[in-house]
């Protein structure tokens, strides 16, 4: 499935710029209360974070696709699923992270629990996906959502990176 | 502001795996197959901020070799219900069932015996009771599907739906039961109430629902046919029937194959 949101342009090309387009992960700025943990707004929450762009007059390109699940709750944890999908890339592996992040007051996105992060082939089948947790303190409704990079193995590819949207979960870590 | 709502199934039984597939070398597993099915069916909503379409998002999936008592699990599935449900739409039951079917029948040759189902009954609360008559009569026209049913194939069924920690559902059942009586539907024929419960194991995690369960009331009637169909088709209705008599919280079904099912054929 190539035409799809988190397609991504491996160029051989060497990535000129990097230009941070979206708000993935920031930091409190100015808040009057300590920021907690907290549900995430729906229209806010889980704006893509695309980080990028490459030389466009690049000769030669490659396409795969970056994929993941909604963060869920898996037992005593937070958990999301990662993975790639060749297109034409000459590549048999990508090593794909999935970090997850969770919603706080003053709006930021934290990263929470250690990063999973696994060399896998193309698909997402058995074994061939990474996977981020995060364990739960309490079934507090909370904000979460998990950043997803793939860097396919021997192709130099650009960051991008994609951000699954917000989700309300029952998991809350503090 | 409350939680995702969760579609949950799981189907119990056995699955004879296909003939030389050792399923620690196969490529594809339950969450692969359950990914690649509903992508193809319009089913499946990315995990992106500016996807559109789809019905549910993924969560997990897995494959069981026998996991808990008899019948022992074979497979569940659990995703995330895009909200809101359109007021003529039932819970997408039938469709997660269908997909989780189409999965193990990939697999290899199952049987099924049982099922379990999360139904996230307060994702219909978008809509009044009284303008979900539609979404009810989606249902009716979809029991065309099963209207040509060999009668040989009708099943005898107990369905126990459970509350958890939620009481509604145990005195809403009496009239559910009459409600469900009075549509012109024959796929699922519900004889009476009991106080037997279907249970099935292993439990799924009370931080889904309101679990662990409790307050409960099971159903026992017949299915036009033992079908992951028409348990999708019966759990979309009983979804509609506890949201009109008052639900508004996740409800468990488990739903088995009467063990005297032959005689009420």
């Amino acid at each position: 499935m190539l035409v799809c949101r988190s397609l991504r342009m491996i160029l051989t090309a060497a990535v000129l710029s990097v230009a941070l387009l979206g708000g993935s992960q920031t930091s409190a700025i100015a808040a009057p209360a300590i920021p907690a943990p907290a549900p995430a707004p729906y229209s806010t929450s889980g704006k893509v974070g695309l980080k990028s762009t490459g030389d466009r007059t690049a000769s030669s390109v490659c396409f795969f696709a970056t994929n993941g699940d909604y963060v869920h709750r898996s037992g005593s944890d937070a958990s999301g699923h990662g993975w790639w999908v060749n297109g034409n890339c000459r590549a048999t592996f990508a090593v794909v992270t999935v970090q997850l992040q969770e919603y706080y007051s003053d709006g930021s996105w934290r990263n929470k629990g250690a990063p999973g992060r696994r060399t896998v082939r193309s698909g997402g089948g058995r074994g061939n996906r990474a996977t981020g947790r995060a364990g739960c303190n309490n079934s507090s409704v909370t904000g979460w959502r998990s950043v997803i990079d793939v860097d396919v193995v021997g192709v130099a590819d650009d960051p991008r990176k994609l951000t699954t949207p917000g989700r309300n979960i029952s998991c809350r870590r503090f | 502001m409350r939680p995702d709502s969760i579609l949950f199934t799981a189907l119990h039984g056995e699955l004879a795996l296909q003939p030389g597939q050792d399923p620690h070398l196969a490529a594809s597993d339950a969450y692969s197959l359950f990914v690649a099915r509903s992508a193809a069916m319009g089913w499946l909503a990315e995990a992106a901020e500016d996807a559109s379409g789809g019905i549910w998002g993924m969560n997990d999936a897995g494959q069981d070799s026998g996991c808990g008592s008899q019948p022992k699990r074979i497979a569940w599935f659990q995703v995330s219900l895009i909200e809101p449900i359109a007021a003529d739409r039932p819970l997408p039951v039938q469709a997660l069932l269908s997909c989780a079917g189409d999965v193990v029948a990939r697999i290899g040759t199952p049987r099924l015996d049982a099922a379990r189902l999360l139904l996230p009954v307060q994702s219909l609360a978008g809509s009044a009771a009284s303008s979900r008559v539609s979404a009810v009569m989606t249902l009716l026209q979809g029991a065309g599907w099963f209207v040509d049913c060999d009668r040989q194939s009708r099943t005898g069924v107990d369905v126990t739906l459970d509350g958890g920690q939620d009481p509604i559902l145990r005195s809403a059942a009496p009239e559910m039961l009459a409600w469900i009586r009075g549509l012109a539907q024959d796929v699922f024929w519900c004889d009476s109430l009991t106080d037997e419960v279907v249970v099935l194991e292993p439990a799924v995690s009370d931080e889904l629902w309101l679990g662990p369960a409790y307050h409960r009331a099971t159903f026992r009637g017949s299915l036009a046919e033992w079908s992951v169909d028409a348990l999708g088709w019966l759990a979309a209705l009983l979804a509609e029937a506890s949201f009109r008599h008052g639900v508004t919280t996740s409800l468990m079904l488990t739903a088995r194959r009467s063990s005297d099912s032959a005689s009420r054929m």
